[in-house]
């Protein structure tokens, strides 16, 4: 393998990696953010949550 | 007092030399930048990403009733959203430019960086490589781990070197950053534009850190990772589909000296600049503060590791993607010779006497010139957020690290009141000092070349100290002091100082071998002193207790630490 391929050949792995795991952790992160909204709107309903 | 002569003089020479280059260069940047495809539709979108940024950043602060929601997130924060914030942060506007930069003068071999990088953070991902051990002695910051496992003169002089290195790791952000936004927006840099767009930022950048609690910078890291997901792609596709894949290569064997070979003796690189870059890697990965901060925020250490396992394909995008950028504009710039838009070309190519281009422009530049209206504004809107999240951090980061590892444990009682108010004043003063040194500085060296040699100065003594201390019993306080204190010595690589000790020398060491020397003194030092001057013999000491409670008359400094954070 030749300098010259294995650059080429990782630039595509790279932009092609990063384009599903775009995908990936932009739908299960919006699901996250639902839970992590929901759990601190539970915590600033208890009046007895750390401050 | 002969040094401080020696320095003098060379501010003095420095800054004559910049102000002649740039009466020669800046009538012909002011021409170049203005070909851009930024319109005013463009200002429109930046203007209306900023504004929803803030007004949802605005909205769910309502969320954060107590210090924990409001620092921490109610540690309510998920595998995937972690993975997306740890991106946002880590990919900065810099972290484009300094990118673009290497790719557009060292070609695809710059992509070693990238590589590298994501082959470190993969390894710390699957062994929990000192990240997890870390998190698993319950510290809220490196320093902190110091006193517990040597002394409190090692947690004070750790900040102190942590901070150094991190301010004036962060001294080039400001400047950087403009250029990209003087760059692509085809702002006039005759007309003081740089200095302007810095102190605007700059404010905003203070506003939004002392305003903002850690749910809103969760929630517009996330945004910034969705926009900034799909502006990196398709724009990565549009400069392939304007130039050709086969038409980038050919032009890079054709017109840069070696352009994929990165230990060749004529690559931008060499041996031993690829040798730092690997130690740089593991090490920074490790125990770099924005990024370990993270890891000690996460529910466990299996998610630690799954959060760095993710995060390695994040990384090498985040290095070989924006150094793609930098080898098309490199492309594209050749491309101009001799055409209607040649004046890139006489800029950036001409190296007649004491003009000297700067190649930070080459890549907003040419993304200037590729991206269509409507998109260039997004992108630009997102490099801005980018630019935006990691300020936030870095000037939270440092300034909490002076408060809590250096003032606290000296002044001995604070409390969490004066300790907020100490840190905003400590952000308001590392930012006056970022846009001051952004205005003077400009070293010839890469952009990422003075980044490693800053970082160097803390990373290099951290990693030892950190890495000894948690898988070396006989590691002592005497010898972290000295580790620590090898390991600063890695300053001495950046170009004002190197260039000068070369100098007096006769020698041409470069950063990296400079960095590679203290990396070598660090580890010598701290295993020969620890041999040397062992710790009092009592097995499991520590200056804190198992609550991380100091039993000296430093309690509060932990305790207020706690708090802060849970």
């Amino acid at each position: 393998m030749t300098w010259q391929g294995l650059w080429i050949g990782m630039l595509w792995v790279v932009l092609v990696g990063f384009a599903a795991m775009s995908v990936v952790v932009s739908f299960l992160g919006a699901r996250d953010i639902k839970k992590m909204l929901a759990r601190l709107a539970e915590q600033a309903s208890d009046p007895d949550a750390d401050d | 007092m002969r040094s401080d002569f020696f320095l003098l003089s060379d501010i003095l020479t420095f800054t004559d030399v910049l102000a002649h280059q740039s009466l020669y260069a800046a009538g012909q940047l002011s021409e170049v930048v203005s070909g851009t495809n930024f319109s005013t539709i463009d200002w429109i979108i930046v203007v209306a990403y900023l504004m929803i940024s803030v007004v949802i950043g605005l909205l769910v602060n309502r969320y954060a009733k107590s210090m924990a929601a409001y620092i921490g997130a109610g540690r309510s924060v998920g595998t995937w959203l972690g993975i997306a914030t740890m991106t946002g942060t880590e990919l900065g506007l810099v972290t484009v430019m300094y990118n673009a930069e290497a790719g557009y003068k060292g070609g695809f071999a710059s992509f070693h960086i990238g590589l590298i990088f994501g082959i470190m953070v993969l390894i710390i991902g699957l062994t929990g490589f000192i990240v997890a051990p870390l998190r698993r002695e319950r510290v809220l910051t490196i320093p902190e781990y110091y006193e517990k496992r040597y002394n409190r003169t090692a947690r004070i002089l750790g900040g102190v070197i942590l901070a150094i290195a991190g301010i004036l790791n962060m001294g080039v952000f400001l400047s950087v950053g403009s250029k990209f936004l003087v760059g692509i927006t085809g702002l006039n840099p005759d007309a003081m534009a740089v200095p302007i767009v810095m102190t605007v930022l700059l404010v905003i950048v203070l506003v939004y850190t002392v305003l903002g609690g850690m749910i809103s910078v969760i929630i517009t890291d996330f945004v910034q990772f969705v926009v900034l997901s799909f502006g990196v792609v398709i724009t990565t596709l549009l400069a392939i589909g304007e130039l050709g894949m086969d038409e980038i290569v050919k032009s890079v064997e054709a017109n840069m000296e070696n352009g994929f070979d990165p230990v060749a003796a004529d690559s931008q690189f060499g041996v031993s600049y690829l040798t730092f870059t690997v130690m740089m890697g593991l090490m920074t990965c490790a125990v770099w503060p924005t990024m370990v901060s993270r890891a000690l925020a996460m529910e466990s250490d299996t998610a630690v590791k799954r959060q760095y396992t993710w995060s390695s394909i994040s990384f090498a995008m985040r290095m070989v993607i924006p150094a793609f950028w930098g080898i098309c504009a490199f492309v594209y710039i050749h491309h101009t010779v001799g055409s209607a838009d040649g004046l890139m070309a006489e800029y950036f190519l001409d190296s007649g006497e004491g003009a000297k281009p700067d190649g930070a422009y080459a890549m907003p530049v040419f993304l200037g010139r590729i991206l269509p209206i409507g998109l260039i504004g997004i992108i630009t809107a997102a490099m801005i957020a980018a630019f935006m999240s990691t300020h936030d951090s870095y000037l939270l980061c440092w300034s909490s690290v002076l408060v809590q590892d250096v003032v606290a444990p000296i002044k001995g009682e604070m409390s969490t009141k004066d300790r907020i108010s100490y840190t905003r004043v400590f952000i308001v003063l590392i930012g006056i000092f970022v846009w001051a040194w952004g205005l003077f500085y400009e070293g010839d060296d890469l952009i990422w070349d003075y980044l490693a040699a800053t970082g160097a100065m803390y990373f290099t003594g951290a990693a030892v100290v950190l890495g000894g201390g948690l898988y070396w019993k006989r590691a002592s306080s005497a010898g972290a002091i000295a580790g620590l204190i090898c390991g600063a010595s890695a300053v001495l690589g950046v170009e004002v100082i190197r260039g000068k000790i070369n100098d007096v020398l006769g020698t041409q060491f470069n950063h990296a071998e400079f960095g590679l020397c203290s990396i070598g003194f660090s580890i010598l030092a701290f295993v020969v002193f620890s041999l040397l001057i062992p710790d009092n013999p009592s097995p499991g000491h520590s200056a804190l207790d198992a609550d991380g409670i100091s039993d000296d008359p430093f309690t509060i400094v932990d305790e207020g630490n706690r708090r802060l954070i849970q």
